[in-house]
């Protein structure tokens, strides 16, 4: 049984939130996909429920009378690179279901597990400063590997707020850039920005080689106008005011939500980007398991291998 | 500028009114946060009222409206020339008691009309609080009572000087405010030149009989008027207490009647000191009210005792005078401006002006005005409209959305 999102943003350390997540994903009750995705042999270990029956090292089973699966190690190692949206609108909505601590998991738990398989990972995000001309100032971590490196990278993850603005478009081509080989970029944003830039960047990365994922996070509360008579919302990012009455405005809103994230997926289906949608309702592992499951961290230069049994 | 009714100046206090409902209304929405409004100014349907950008127009509208109308009832007036920058620490207020200061006026069509007398003295008692050291001489020749005025500002080391009055002919002049020694300012303050309130007249005239006499002598009187005029009403009216010197009023309605040349009249104002064979019987008349009614005032002579009126030829004469009277106002008809302009001087209000335009720190003469009222109060008719405007115009309020979106 995933634990709920409720229990994993509850914990305040990010790293024992992110290990949780992992350490469910690894004894899921459901088939674990992470045995490894490499060709290379890296050792047994005992059977757990949701292991693939592909995966069981028939042979050596009958040799010590009990299943035990292979785990394959990654031959060919990938840099992936955490693009994380820490803009003000990721502050939705209060409590639990925030969007940018989902994030948070979400993007820590992805590192440890690419960093487990053996993957560089690194991250780029970009924070308000006044000081520079610009307004934000990018704060990145280079794609490494090694326990060191994933408390560093953990470390760097939970130190992030969101406020402000989030020059998306600028960050994405930053990114696409910093990989210097082809690697996986995985840009976690609910995407509120300039879409058709976005979509232009992201699309442009992808031309570059890079295996490009879009997580659009989304809140289960930013579908729906919220509920009650005349309220006045503010824009988090802008300051912006409206007056809305959910009685009125409510189904054009929740129509135009949808249309939106349609947008945003197809347009990533057509640039060649893996889009997925991260609803902060779901528990984390769930949510990571999907999504792996879907397009595992192989990284684009990277064969996909199938297991031997 | 000043106010002839400062206590209304308390109803500034309402300006917290709009301000609570303001704080009220915005409360009726409540705000949160939202991840963005891009989707939302994309649709296209109308949602409910907006006033939170308006609000802010809306509430300086309705801080306006009710200023003005406090100003308004706080019947404000003009100065014309700048007050002394240090406050008097002596002022002595001449008080016009004359007839023409019974007229009723009132500030606004929703308010009762007073006497100008009223209006006058709770002026004068305010002005009298106001200052540390304070004479009020109440009579009915302002310029008679300055000598005795300046003499006593003087004793107290110089200080103000305040003329109440209605700005009747001839009551003060120029050249009386002009005589006061150095140290006095004078301010003469007008009051109650309230057109619009004083009633029309009718065609016909009201005559009333106010006098000392035998019921039979009225009654011969009555008669012989309405022979003379039968339009005229003749009305006895019961003695009133405290009446104005006929004097004076003799001389209001022979100023605004044209009167003043006439020999009956003439003779009838040196019945102070009336010939022989007429005294026995002052055949002083006055318009006591001259709003709606002329009073025949029959008054015994200083000298006599009070008898009854029995020489038919002095009622004979009161009779003529009362019927020329009522014959002149009846078939002029004089319009309620054009009595106004008479009955105000306005030269020599513009006089006493000048005067005090030439002596900028001594003298200033207020003038009461309600076309500042007046304004005040269409300024504050147009708010209320334009704040109604506002309102309706920002309540409904559409907004698109992308259809395909």
């Amino acid at each position: 049984m995933p634990l709920s999102v409720e229990v994993v943003s509850a914990i305040h350390d990010l790293e024992l939130a992110a290990r949780l997540v992992v350490e469910g994903l690894r004894r899921g009750g459901e088939r674990s996909p992470f045995l490894g995705i490499g060709a290379e042999f890296r050792q047994h270990r005992p059977y757990q429920i949701g292991d693939e029956l592909k995966h069981v090292d028939w042979k050596v089973s009958a040799r010590h009378d009990r299943l035990l699966t292979r785990q394959l190690r990654e031959t060919t190692n990938a840099s992936v690179l955490l693009v994380l949206d820490t803009s003000a609108s990721m502050a939705f909505p209060d409590g639990v279901h925030q969007k940018f601590r989902y994030a948070q998991i979400a993007c820590a738990a992805l590192a440890w597990v690419a960093l487990d398989q053996g993957h560089a990972v690194g991250l780029l995000t970009a924070v308000p400063d006044a000081r520079v001309a610009s307004g934000t100032r990018l704060v990145y971590v280079a794609p490494r590997s090694g326990v060191l490196h994933r408390r560093a990278l953990l470390a760097a993850i939970a130190q992030l707020t969101a406020q402000g603005t989030w020059p998306a478009a600028r960050t994405v081509q930053r990114a696409s850039t910093l990989l210097r080989r082809r690697g996986v970029l995985v840009v976690v944003s609910d995407f509120y920005d300039d879409e058709e830039a976005v979509r232009r960047a992201l699309a442009e990365a992808a031309r570059r080689g890079h295996d490009v994922r879009q997580w659009q996070v989304v809140a289960p509360e930013e579908r729906e106008l919220p509920p009650g008579g005349p309220q006045e919302l503010e824009d988090l990012e802008t300051g912006g005011r409206r007056l809305v009455d959910r009685r009125t405005l409510g189904d054009a809103y929740a129509m135009a939500h949808r249309a939106f994230v349609e947008r945003c997926r197809i347009g990533a289906q057509r640039d060649g980007v893996v889009w997925a949608s991260l609803d902060t309702s779901v528990a984390p592992e769930r949510a990571l398991r999907d999504l792996l499951r879907g397009a595992p961290l192989a990284g684009p230069a990277t064969p996909r291998i199938a297991a031997r049994a | 500028m000043t106010f002839g009714a400062p206590l209304a100046l308390w109803g500034l206090a309402l300006l917290l009114g709009p301000v609570f409902v303001h704080l009220l209304s915005r409360r009726t929405t409540r705000r949160q946060a939202f991840p963005s409004l891009r989707l939302l100014d994309a649709s296209r349907v109308p949602p409910v009222s907006r006033r939170t950008l308006d609000d802010r127009a809306l509430l300086l509208l309705r801080v306006l409206l009710v200023l003005l109308a406090v100003l308004a009832a706080a019947q404000p007036r003009w100065s014309m020339a700048t007050m002394p920058s240090t406050q008097p620490s002596a002022r002595v207020v001449i008080l016009d008691t004359s007839a023409s200061m019974t007229r009723r006026v009132a500030a606004d069509a929703a308010r009762e009309p007073r006497s100008l007398l009223a209006v006058a003295r709770a002026r004068a008692d305010s002005l009298v609080n106001s200052a540390r050291l304070a004479l009020r001489i109440d009579t009915h020749d302002p310029a008679a009572a300055l000598p005795a005025a300046a003499g006593w500002l003087s004793d107290a080391g110089g200080g103000e000087l305040v003329v109440l009055y209605d700005g009747q002919y001839a009551v003060l002049h120029p050249s009386d405010v002009q005589m006061l020694p150095e140290p006095i300012s004078v301010r003469v303050e007008v009051v109650g030149v309230a057109t619009d309130r004083v009633a029309a007249r009718e065609d016909t005239l009201r005559v009333a009989v106010h006098g000392v006499g035998a019921d039979e002598d009225f009654a011969w009187l009555r008669a012989r008027v309405e022979a003379l005029e039968p339009d005229v009403q003749f009305v006895r009216a019961d003695p009133l207490l405290g009446d104005p010197d006929p004097l004076d009023t003799l001389r209001h309605l022979t100023t605004y009647t044209g009167l003043a040349d006439d020999p009956l009249v003439q003779e009838t104002r040196r019945g102070a000191a009336p010939r022989s064979g007429r005294a026995d019987v002052g055949a002083w008349w006055a318009v006591r009210d001259a709003r709606d009614s002329i009073v025949l005032l029959l008054r015994e002579g200083e000298a006599l005792e009070v008898q009854p009126v029995t020489a038919p030829r002095d009622l004979e004469t009161a009779a003529l005078i009362a019927a020329a009277v009522a014959r002149f106002c009846g078939h002029r008809h004089i319009p309620r401006h054009e009595y106004e302009q008479r009955v105000v001087d306005s030269a020599g209000l513009a006089a006493l002006q000048r005067v005090a335009e030439t002596v900028p720190m001594r003298a200033s003469v207020a003038v009461s005005d309600t076309r500042l009222a007046r304004l005040l109060w269409c300024l504050a008719l147009l708010a209320l409209g334009v704040e109604a405007y506002v309102r309706r115009r920002v309540a409904p309020r559409t907004v698109t959305v992308e259809a395909g979106a």
